[in-house]
């Protein structure tokens, strides 16, 4: 029993338009989430530009990460992206304070 | 399950089949770019593998350059290596665009050997599929999506080391592909999530270029040009003798360390105020930053010299040296390389798995089919057109590819054969097509030895060897693959199962 409910994978638990949505939401939030943190660690950091540079390249994957798997954890992909923008909109006002 | 577990599971089954698609074959060419100059050598069968002498290899490279490009300002030359064994000399007057030549390591002697991409297209499809900066950004895309479908997988997989030690061939079909899917990626974990990682690291740049704009107003080099120096100076204007290539080498590995220095580089050659550059290879380190040292190339005074590097500059190269992996020597390039064919595997578990699963409501849809097909082309097609390339630098090596241009038409019979699979993979059913493609790929590989061996104009090597057995292994497991797991009965029985309904 125990086998067959681990080999029980759902794999259409959303209709397609719904996924299509999360994707969308994942790569917007992603992207304006990175430029948002790009942005605030450019502006704060007090460190030689190169050094912030390379150390910017390093953190790409997280902002993107974090928002795929927010987008498919959420309850909605609006909400998805509603707080990914949100938060990217927090983080360019911190950056722009400086 | 819990809603989370649902959703992440989604990501996971979703995420994967889509990106798995690309990922597939882009693991797999990574795979084999592992091997670079291996297969480049076996592409160009016209160059040999003698013993050389670095010292005696940059004696030949400047003869020869003094002889056919006496007046031009810039010359490079490629120090042969033990993967690497010729003498590459290029000249012209931008560093960036020069002419080449490449020459036998040990007697200078100019090699006609074929125009081909070698293993250079495999790193070249690998990190950009052969489209540029579009290419970089759906590479990237598609390594994002692949570390939330490892993270996803790890959080949905309660039972992670238990099932690592349940592979269960001979269990029903799913159950066994998904131990397969499952062992394979617990197994390859480690390197699957610190590849992809630094693999979008890498590309980061190219997708995400929003410190660029802020700090440098866009000009990524001006960022590079801050952490690696250059020694340069404009030309006098008045005619000097340089100091022979092999006494700069020399004093370059007194700096750099000996035999460490793989490239040497001449800036305003014939003017007083020549440069020479030395550049040190990485092959011994885990950040691929490349010490260099210039010296005045008429007295021979040491110019400049940087072996001390940005501290987080260097650990972003360390990341990039983690992908690369030029450093660590052949045992771990074979670990990259069994790693990266077990990642590509696990995938095309993933995907054989979604499509069985699926198979049992959508069975007979056109949309079913075409995922199937989708499915067989990216993994077995995929195969058989890295295969393709192989055969075609081969083939079409002595009449078409030595003209120019001709690398092109490998690159057609890639393409050409992945397209063709698709064909195939729609037309026939999806077992069928799962069979007869992983079969024909391993007819082709266990085949490539053969045509090595007859279609060499020089003996055979250590180098073109190792491509010749690793190929034969390769096929021998492709041609197991297809029988034991889309065998006829294996067919016979999916068939009956599904007219039954049955959930496997």
């Amino acid at each position: 029993m125990r086998v067959k409910a681990a080999a029980s994978t759902p794999v259409s638990f959303a209709p397609h338009a719904v996924l299509a949505l999360r994707i969308a939401a994942a790569a917007l939030g992603g992207y304006a989430l990175c430029w948002a943190l790009f942005y605030l660690l450019c502006a704060w950091l007090p460190f030689e530009k190169a050094t912030v540079w390379y150390l910017t390249g390093q953190l790409a994957p997280l902002p993107f990460l974090g928002s795929l798997l927010w987008a498919f954890v959420t309850a909605t992909p609006g909400r998805a992206l509603l707080w990914s923008l949100a938060g990217a909109l927090a983080l360019t006002a911190l950056g722009w304070l400086r | 399950m819990s809603r989370l577990g649902k959703a992440l599971l989604g990501l996971h089954a979703w995420g994967g089949l889509l990106f798995g698609w690309l990922l597939v074959p882009v693991f797999l060419a990574g795979s084999l770019a592992v091997f670079e100059p291996e297969i480049s050598h076996w592409m160009r069968p016209e160059l040999s593998a003698p013993p050389f002498s670095r010292e005696r290899a940059v004696v030949l490279a400047e003869a020869r350059l003094r002889r056919v490009a006496a007046d031009a300002p810039v010359w490079r030359v490629r120090l042969p290596t033990g993967r690497e064994p010729t003498i590459g000399i290029g000249w012209g007057s931008d560093p960036r665009k020069m002419r080449e030549e490449t020459l036998d390591a040990a007697s200078g002697q100019p090699l006609a050997a074929r125009q081909t991409r070698g293993g250079h297209f495999f790193t070249d499809f690998h990190a950009e599929l052969l489209a540029g900066a579009v290419g970089k950004w759906v590479v990237g895309a598609a390594g994002i999506v692949m570390l939330a479908a490892l993270v996803s997988g790890v959080l949905v997989h309660h039972r992670i080391l238990r099932d690592f030690f349940a592979f269960r061939p001979w269990a029903a079909r799913r159950r066994a592909w998904l131990d397969a899917h499952n062992l394979a990626g617990v197994a390859t974990l480690p390197f699957l999530l610190m590849i992809t990682w630094t693999g979008v690291v890498i590309l980061a740049e190219a997708f995400m270029p929003a410190a660029t704009h802020y700090l440098y107003d866009g000009n990524a080099r001006a960022a590079r040009a801050e952490v690696v120096k250059s020694f340069v100076r404009p030309p006098a204007g008045e005619a000097a003798a340089m100091r022979p290539l092999a006494e700069h080498l020399a004093a370059a590995e007194r700096v750099l360390g000996e035999g460490t220095v793989s490239n040497l580089l001449v800036r305003h050659q014939g003017d007083r105020n020549a440069l020479v550059q030395a550049l040190r290879h990485v092959d011994d380190r885990l950040s691929a930053v490349a010490d260099h040292v210039t010296f005045d190339a008429v007295s021979g005074a040491l110019f400049g010299r940087q072996t001390e590097w940005n501290a987080v500059a260097y650990v972003y190269r360390a990341q990039v040296g983690l992908h690369v992996v030029h450093f660590g020597g052949p045992a771990l390039r074979w670990l990259y390389f069994v790693s990266g064919l077990l990642g590509t595997a696990m995938m095309a578990a993933g995907i054989v798995l979604f499509m069985r699963k699926r198979r049992q409501r959508s069975a007979g849809t056109r949309g079913q089919r075409w995922l199937e097909s989708v499915g067989v082309a990216a993994v077995a097609g995929g195969t058989i057109a890295c295969l393709v390339y192989l055969w075609g630098g081969r083939l079409l090596g002595a009449t078409l590819v030595a003209g120019a241009g001709g690398a092109s038409w490998e690159i057609a019979g890639f393409f050409a054969a992945w397209a063709l699979s698709w064909l195939h993979a729609l037309a026939r059913p999806p077992e069928c097509a799962w069979r007869a493609q992983l079969a024909f790929a391993g007819g082709l590989a266990l085949a490539l030895p053969g045509l090595d061996l007859f279609a060499a104009s020089q003996p055979l090597d250590a180098l073109r060897l190792g491509v010749d057995l690793t190929a034969g292994v390769l096929g021998a497991a492709l041609l197991a693959l297809a029988y034991h797991c889309f065998g006829t009965s294996t067919t016979a029985s999916t068939s009956g199962a599904m007219r039954q309904g049955e959930a496997l």
